[in-house]
C-alpha cells in the first residue's frame, strides 16, 4: 500500500482527474464484467457492471458474517447485492446522484488506478487488496473518500443486517411476530 | 387481532386522497391548509377542525397504519423516514433522522415526553423577545396535551438497556429519573421506531389526525408542497406535486391549494426549505438560520450478561445531571439510551470484515448510551443553516465548533465511566479511531478518549431532534415568525412546528411541539371564528 503522503498526493490528483476521465471514457467506463443472479432482473438501480463491483466488495465487508462455503455463500451474496439495490432505490434523487458519482469513481480505470492502486479491474483484485483498499478509503485524508467508504459500508451493512438470514449468527431473535399470530 | 383505526376510519368515509393514485390535476380549497401532518400539523388539524373550520392537511409521506407496521428495519426506514433514514448534514458528519409519513416523526419516535424546561423558556424571553411562553403561560397547554396523549410516567420496570444507565449512575452518586411516555396499553415491545404495531403509541396517526378527519378535514398524502405563492403580504395558494408510488419522485400530476390561512408544519429543515424554495421575503436572512440538532454522540459497551437492547420500551430512564449546572462555559448534555436494532447498530459500528462481524456476534450483550448536547445557548453554538440543493431539496450546513467538540469529548468520558460503573467488560466510543475492541478499564478509557481526534467524519454523530430554522420572536431582525407563529411578511401564513423554536429545547422535543401547536392553533381558531375553541377546555 501507499504511504499516507503518497495517498494524499494521488488522492488529490485522482479527484481532480475525475472530470477529465469522465470526458475521455464517456459515461460507460472500461469493460467490467457483468454480474447476474436469479434476482438481478429485479434490479432498479444497479447495472450488471455496478452489481459486479458490489459483489466483489460485499464479501470483504461482510467477512466473517456470511457463510464461508458455497452454495450458501453465493446465495447470500446474491441477496446482499439485491438488498444493496433496494437500499439505493429508496434514496432520494439527490442522494442517488451522489451514489452514482461514487460508482463512477470506482468504475473508471484512471481513478481506480490512481486512487485505489487497483490496476487490472476489480475482477482481478484479491480479497486482501480489496480490504486494504477499504481501509485506505476509511482513513483517507480526503474527506470525500471517507464519505465514499461510509456510503459503501452503510449500504452493504443495511443490505445484510436487514435480511432475517443474518440474525441467527448475531443472536437476534427477530421481531416478536409470534405475539401477532405470525407475520403475514 | 389488532384493530386498525385507520382502516376503520377510511371505511367510515374519511376524505383521504392518495397523491400517488391521482390521474388528473386537482384543485382543493379550505379555510385552513396545513402543510405536514406531524406533531405540529396533527395538533393544529384537530384544534382547527373542531373549531368548525374546513381543514386540508397536505402530507408528503404515505398513509401507513398498524397493519403495515411489521417491525422490520428494511421496510420501515424507506417507508417512514426522510431520505430513507439517510439524511445527513452537508459535510456528512451528522446523520439526521426525521419521519415522513402521515403522522410525521411521531409515527417513528420513541414516546419520551418532557415539558420545555423553564430555563429554556426564560432564555427565549430574555434573548429572543418571545412573548407568552413563560412557564406559567405554557403550563395549561402542556397539561392539555399530556391529557390528550395519555402522557404518564412509565410504570413497568425499565428494560436492561435502561437499567444499566440507572445502575451506573447510581454507583457514581448521580441522580437519574423515570421517563414519561405517550402510550396507552403499551405491550413493551421495543419497536416504536418502526411504527407502533399495536396502536399503543399515542402518535398523531391514531389521535389528533383521526379526530380531525372525523370532524370533516381532508387529508392528501404522497403530495409535496413545492411552492408557497405570495402576492404582496398574502399567501394566495400552494403549488403541490403528487408523488409516484415510490414516494420519491413527482408523478407529473399537480395539485393546487387555495385557502384563507396556511399553517406550515413540515418540521425543522423542511419548513424553512419550503420558504426558501418559495422565495419568501427574507430581508434579514433569518430563514433556515439557527437550525439545531440536539446532536448526539454514543458509546457502546459489552456487558457480562444479556442486554437485549432491541426489546422493551426504548427509553425509560434519563439523567439531566450533566446539564443542570449552569454551563455558561461548557456544553451541557442529557444522558439517555437508544434501542438497538441490527441495521442501526451495524451501520454505527464503523469497522468492516472480521472485526465488525465479531462485534456483531456480541449484539445481545451490547449496551449503548447517548448524550444529547444542548445546542443553541452559547455564542459558539449558533446552529446550522438550511440551504437548497440544485433540485430544490433541503440540505443542512451545520458546523461543529470547538465548543461542541469539547462537549462530545466530555460526554464520551461520562458515558464510558457510567458503563464501567455498571459492570461493562469493554467500552467503545463510536469513533473511527477508537480501538476496534474498545477499552477494558475506565482508567484506560479516560486517558485514551483524551487522544481521540475531534474531527468531522471520524466521530459517529447523530440527530433525531431537529429544531429551529423559523425562529419565533418579536424582533423581525432575528426571527421568522412572531410569538403567535405568524410569518413576519405575510398576514395569513403561520408556522406551528418544531422549526419555530429559537434554540434547541435541551430535551426530547415532542411535548414542547404539542404545547406550542396547541397554543398557537387555538389562537388562530379564536381569531378566525371569534370564539374560544371548545377543545381548549384545559
Ligand atoms: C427515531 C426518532 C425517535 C424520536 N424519539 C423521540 C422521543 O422519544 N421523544 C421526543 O420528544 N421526540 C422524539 N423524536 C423527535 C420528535 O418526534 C420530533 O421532533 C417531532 O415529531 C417533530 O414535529 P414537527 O411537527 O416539527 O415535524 P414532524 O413530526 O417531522 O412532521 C413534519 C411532517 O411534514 C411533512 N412535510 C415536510 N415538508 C413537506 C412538504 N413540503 N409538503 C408536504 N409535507 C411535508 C413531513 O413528511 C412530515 O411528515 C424522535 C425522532 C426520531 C426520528
Amino acid at each position: 500500500m501507499l504511504s499516507r503522503r503518497q495517498l494524499l498526493k494521488t488522492g488529490i490528483a485522482g479527484v481532480c482527474m475525475l472530470g477529465a476521465a469522465r470526458l475521455a471514457y464517456g459515461p460507460f467506463g472500461e469493460n467490467v464484467s457483468a454480474y447476474s443472479s436469479a434476482l438481478s432482473d429485479q434490479f432498479q438501480w444497479l447495472t450488471p457492471q455496478r452489481a459486479n463491483i458490489v459483489s466483489r466488495f460485499a464479501p470483504v465487508m461482510l467477512q466473517g458474517a456470511i457463510p464461508a462455503n458455497n452454495p450458501a455463500r453465493q446465495q447470500t451474496l446474491d441477496e446482499v447485492v439485491y438488498g444493496f439495490d433496494l437500499a439505493v432505490s429508496g434514496l432520494t434523487p439527490a442522494i442517488q446522484k451522489e451514489v452514482d458519482q461514487l460508482f463512477m469513481l470506482l468504475e473508471l480505470a484512471p481513478s481506480r488506478r490512481l486512487l485505489f492502486q487497483v490496476w487490472d479491474g476489480w475482477d482481478h483484485a484479491t480479497d486482501q487488496q480489496l480490504a486494504d483498499f477499504l481501509n485506505a478509503m476509511k482513513n483517507h485524508p480526503i474527506g470525500l473518500l471517507q464519505t465514499a467508504y461510509a456510503a459503501l459500508h452503510k449500504l452493504t451493512m443495511a443490505a445484510w443486517y436487514g435480511n432475517p438470514k443474518s440474525w441467527e449468527r448475531i443472536g437476534y431473535p427477530g421481531p416478536p411476530h409470534h405475539l401477532f399470530g405470525g407475520v403475514s | 387481532m389488532i384493530i386498525d383505526p385507520i382502516k376503520q376510519g377510511l371505511a367510515s368515509g374519511w376524505d383521504h386522497r392518495d397523491g400517488a393514485l391521482l390521474t388528473e390535476d386537482l384543485t382543493l380549497e379550505a379555510d385552513v391548509a396545513i402543510i405536514g401532518s406531524g406533531a405540529g400539523g396533527g395538533v393544529s388539524a384537530e384544534i382547527l377542525s373542531q373549531a368548525g373550520l374546513k381543514v386540508l392537511i397536505i402530507e408528503e409521506g404515505p398513509l401507513k397504519s398498524s397493519t403495515d407496521f411489521k417491525m422490520m428495519e428494511k421496510d420501515a426506514y424507506p417507508a417512514l423516514y426522510q431520505e430513507s433514514a439517510g439524511r445527513q448534514t452537508a459535510d456528512k458528519a451528522i446523520s439526521i433522522f426525521q419521519g415522513r409519513a402521515v403522522g410525521g416523526t411521531t409515527v417513528v419516535n420513541w414516546t419520551t415526553s418532557f415539558r420545555t424546561p423553564d430555563r429554556t423558556l426564560d432564555y427565549w424571553k430574555e434573548n429572543f423577545a418571545v412573548e407568552g411562553f413563560s412557564a406559567q403561560e405554557m403550563l395549561p397547554w402542556f397539561l392539555k396535551m399530556e391529557q390528550r396523549l395519555n402522557i404518564d410516567t412509565w410504570k413497568a420496570p425499565p428494560n436492561e438497556n435502561n437499567s444499566i444507565l440507572q445502575r451506573g449512575l447510581t454507583k457514581l452518586g448521580i441522580p437519574s429519573h423515570t421517563i414519561r411516555r405517550n402510550v396507552l396499553g403499551c405491550w413493551n415491545l421495543g419497536y416504536c421506531g418502526m411504527g407502533c404495531p399495536t396502536n399503543a403509541k399515542q402518535s398523531m396517526l391514531v389521535t389528533t389526525l383521526p379526530a380531525a378527519l372525523n370532524s370533516g378535514a381532508t387529508l392528501i398524502s404522497r403530495c409535496r408542497v413545492e411552492k408557497i405563492q405570495f402576492k404582496s403580504d398574502q399567501v394566495v395558494g400552494l403549488d403541490c406535486l403528487a408523488l409516484d408510488a415510490s414516494g420519491n419522485r413527482p408523478s407529473g400530476t399537480k395539485v393546487t391549494v387555495k385557502a384563507k390561512h396556511y399553517v406550515l408544519a413540515g418540521g425543522a429543515i423542511n419548513s424553512p426549505a419550503l420558504l426558501l424554495r418559495s422565495k419568501a421575503a427574507d430581508p434579514n436572512k433569518t430563514i433556515g438560520a439557527r437550525t439545531f440538532l440536539h446532536p448526539v454522540n454514543a458509546v457502546a459497551a459489552e456487558m457480562p450478561k444479556r442486554v437485549e437492547a432491541y426489546s422493551g420500551a426504548p427509553q425509560s430512564i434519563y439523567s439531566d445531571y450533566f446539564q443542570q449546572q449552569d454551563h455558561a462555559q461548557e456544553m451541557g448534555f442529557k444522558l439517555e439510551v437508544p434501542p438497538l436494532h441490527p441495521v442501526l447498530i451495524s451501520i454505527i459500528l464503523g469497522e468492516f470484515g472480521e472485526h465488525h462481524a465479531s462485534l456483531m456476534q456480541r449484539y445481545p450483550r451490547v449496551h449503548a448510551m447517548i448524550a444529547l448536547l444542548r445546542d443553541g445557548f452559547h455564542e459558539q453554538s449558533q446552529g446550522g443553516q438550511v440551504k437548497l440543493r440544485d433540485d430544490g431539496s433541503p440540505l443542512l450546513d451545520y458546523p461543529i465548533t470547538d465548543y461542541l467538540w469539547d462537549g462530545f469529548r466530555r460526554a464520551w468520558k461520562s458515558m464510558a465511566e457510567t458503563q464501567f460503573a455498571a459492570g461493562a467488560h469493554r467500552v467503545i466510543p463510536m469513533h473511527l479511531d477508537s480501538p476496534v475492541m474498545g477499552y477494558s478499564s475506565w482508567q484506560e478509557a479516560r486517558r485514551e478518549i483524551d487522544e481521540l481526534p475531534l474531527q468531522a467524519l471520524r466521530a459517529r454523530l447523530l440527530s433525531a431532534h431537529v429544531m429551529g430554522g423559523c425562529a419565533m420572536g418579536e424582533d423581525p431582525k432575528r426571527s421568522v415568525v412572531n410569538s403567535q407563529g405568524r410569518f413576519h411578511h405575510a398576514d395569513n401564513l403561520w408556522v406551528f412546528d418544531g422549526s419555530a423554536f429559537p434554540t434547541s429545547i435541551s430535551a426530547n422535543p415532542q411535548l414542547s411541539i404539542y404545547g406550542l401547536a396547541a397554543k398557537q392553533a387555538s389562537g388562530l381558531a379564536q381569531r378566525l371564528t371569534g370564539t374560544i375553541p371548545v377543545s381548549q377546555s384545559a
